[in-house]
């Protein structure tokens, strides 16, 4: 009974695939492409022939401005005044004056920093400034009246702000053990505390967290072929999430950016140095996930948090073209230093002998190319995350 | 484009033709619906493209491919199982003689208890039964143990047994009597 069963079932599921339909087939690999080439899209700046500069903008300030727009092919730079900026864009302004640091609010009050080296990038938390320069990264309330600082081994790194702009890590490579170390810190700094520290592989780029949850990002897919069972990375691949454990973490969510929804879960033992058996991969849509991610972390909010970082994965974006040969043009594109509002509403780029600043202004119903006369003293403008 | 890029996408195009007819007949194996079974295969040709570059020049294309394929429809599939269901074909197939008629039913009644299992269940069929897969690769493709492909092949062939075990049950007929008494 078996063979006959088996047999008739070869035969059955052979004559069912063999009554397709006539199918052509084009086209399938062109829209594969181009689904592709969505699922890729990121903000990013890239140059486009024709002397034109091609900006690519989140969907929250989502511009079109077609080839040949006259407003920015021929029109002459519009000139914007410091205090413009800040009240159209909430732009502020790091200065320095009479050799000390300060920032310059959107109402033109002076806050000082207590930052002893040049500032160079400060960003904006929910409660405070964060000043990183050389070794140093300085955390300063918004009416500059509390101030913590945390020296760091290296002169570079880079800072990533949680989504919520309540923490900031730094992040820098450790040459000789070709590993990269984030430092994780509290944005008040009346909480200032030592900093969590986590000793990773170089292909896990921290994206989110809070108290419980690290979410990270990787490739995934390619490894996993999106299959819903436990995989071995960090055994296999030595990712480091032990770290994450002993730093006091319940758990570590890593989202495949290739396949925005696709995540593996790691069950962190926290305050041990103990690695996690293994991770829970799977896709957010899937019955259960939810649940694994919330399980493993002890917190109702996990999943969202891991959802938005997935969701940002697939943000839409819109491309916008500016004339990169006119001087304002060619100086938002090829100057020494470039600043970007994280959400989407304006673009900087100036040098630093540069008098003013090319400003691209991209909060209204047109994107803008003006020069940006920033106020006395001004070094940078700050990046806000609030 | 670059040159380099205009040759991978056609060699991916390339590649595309030569296996999209195979992809969407399994596919439609495993959806049990022509239209869903093409938007499994396009949502798989979109992840594969995205891995383009690493796999393009390697042996194993077609099995990561697969693997795609599968654990697209393992997964992703799930949630929209829940507000679409496969449509039944018609079979028009003539109805000459009796015996054509029973076997006939026999197979209808094999597809729809295929229809009706578990996701792994009936991929692990569609890959031993119609992929001609053997048991590690079927492991392999699935991200599963070969003693699980064992184990879920076992339980679908029970499930079909029971349900095919003689032609009156494959006709439905047992269950209808049961019903009426």
């Amino acid at each position: 009974m078996n063979e006959d069963l088996e047999e008739l079932l070869r035969a059955e599921l052979a004559g069912r695939a063999d009554s397709a339909p006539m199918y052509s087939g084009e086209g399938l690999a062109d829209a594969a492409i181009t689904g592709a080439g969505r699922i890729r899209r990121r903000r990013r700046i890239g140059a486009a022939a024709g002397g034109l500069g091609l900006v690519l903008v989140g969907a929250a300030a989502a511009v079109w401005l077609p080839f040949g727009d006259a407003a920015l092919d021929d029109a002459p730079p519009v000139a914007t005044s410091a205090e413009e900026a800040q009240s159209d864009l909430d732009l502020e302004f790091v200065v320095e004056r009479d050799g000390a640091y300060g920032v310059v609010n959107v109402e033109g009050e002076y806050v000082p920093l207590a930052a002893e080296r040049r500032p160079d990038a400060v960003q904006r938390l929910q409660t405070s400034y964060v000043v990183s320069s050389t070794r140093q990264v300085e955390v300063t309330a918004l009416d500059g009246a509390a101030t913590a600082q945390y020296e760091l081994p290296v002169d570079q790194f880079y800072t990533t702000v949680s989504g919520d702009a309540e923490a900031f890590a730094v992040q820098y490579y450790e040459a000789d053990e070709d590993r990269q170390v984030y430092e994780l810190f509290p944005g008040d700094p009346q909480s200032a505390r030592n900093p969590a520290v986590l000793d990773l592989a170089l292909e896990l780029n921290l994206e989110d967290w809070n108290e419980d949850l690290l979410v990270f990002s990787s490739d995934l897919v390619s490894v996993t072929g999106g299959a819903s069972v436990p995989h071995y990375f960090n055994d296999q691949y030595d990712w480091g999430l032990e770290t994450a454990a002993e730093a006091g973490y319940e758990s570590v969510v890593v989202a495949d950016p290739a396949d925005p929804g696709y995540v593996c879960v790691a069950d962190l033992d926290p305050g041990s140095l103990a690695a996690p058996d293994s991770e829970d991969c799977g896709y957010l849509d899937e019955l259960g996930t939810a649940d694994v991610i919330t399980q493993a972390s002890g917190d109702a909010a996990a999943a969202g948090l891991v959802q938005d970082v997935a969701d940002s994965f697939d943000e839409e974006v819109a491309e916008v073209e500016v004339d990169r040969d006119g001087p304002t043009g060619a100086q938002l594109f090829d100057s020494e230093y470039r600043f970007v509002d994280p959400f989407g509403r304006w673009e900087i780029g100036f040098s630093a002998q540069d008098e003013t600043w090319a400003l691209l202004d991209l909060s209204g119903g047109e994107a803008v190319v003006s020069e940006l006369r920033p106020p006395r003293g001004a070094l940078l403008p700050v990046v806000s995350h609030s | 484009m670059s040159e380099a890029k205009s040759s991978q996408d056609e060699e991916f195009r390339e590649y595309v033709a030569a296996r999209s007819a195979a992809l969407h007949r399994a596919a439609y194996l495993l959806t049990g619906n022509w239209a869903t079974a093409e938007d499994l295969v396009q949502t798989t040709l979109t992840k594969t493209y995205l891995a383009w570059g690493r796999i393009r020049a390697t042996d194993s294309v077609d099995a990561y491919t697969r693997r795609i394929l599968y654990n697209t429809n393992a997964s992703w599939w799930r949630k929209r199982s829940n507000r679409e269901k496969p449509a039944d074909l018609v079979d028009d197939r003539p109805d000459a003689s009796r015996d054509f008629a029973e076997q006939s039913a026999m197979r209808d009644a094999m597809w729809k208890h295929v229809k009706d299992l578990p996701k792994r269940q009936r991929a692990v069929l569609v890959l031993r039964y119609y992929e001609h897969r053997t048991d590690a690769q079927i492991a392999e493709i699935l991200g599963i143990s070969t003693g699980t492909v064992k184990s879920q092949a076992s339980r679908a062939l029970a499930g079909l047994r029971k349900r095919l075990g003689t032609p009156a049950a494959a006709l439905g007929l047992s269950r209808r009597s049961e019903e009426a008494a």
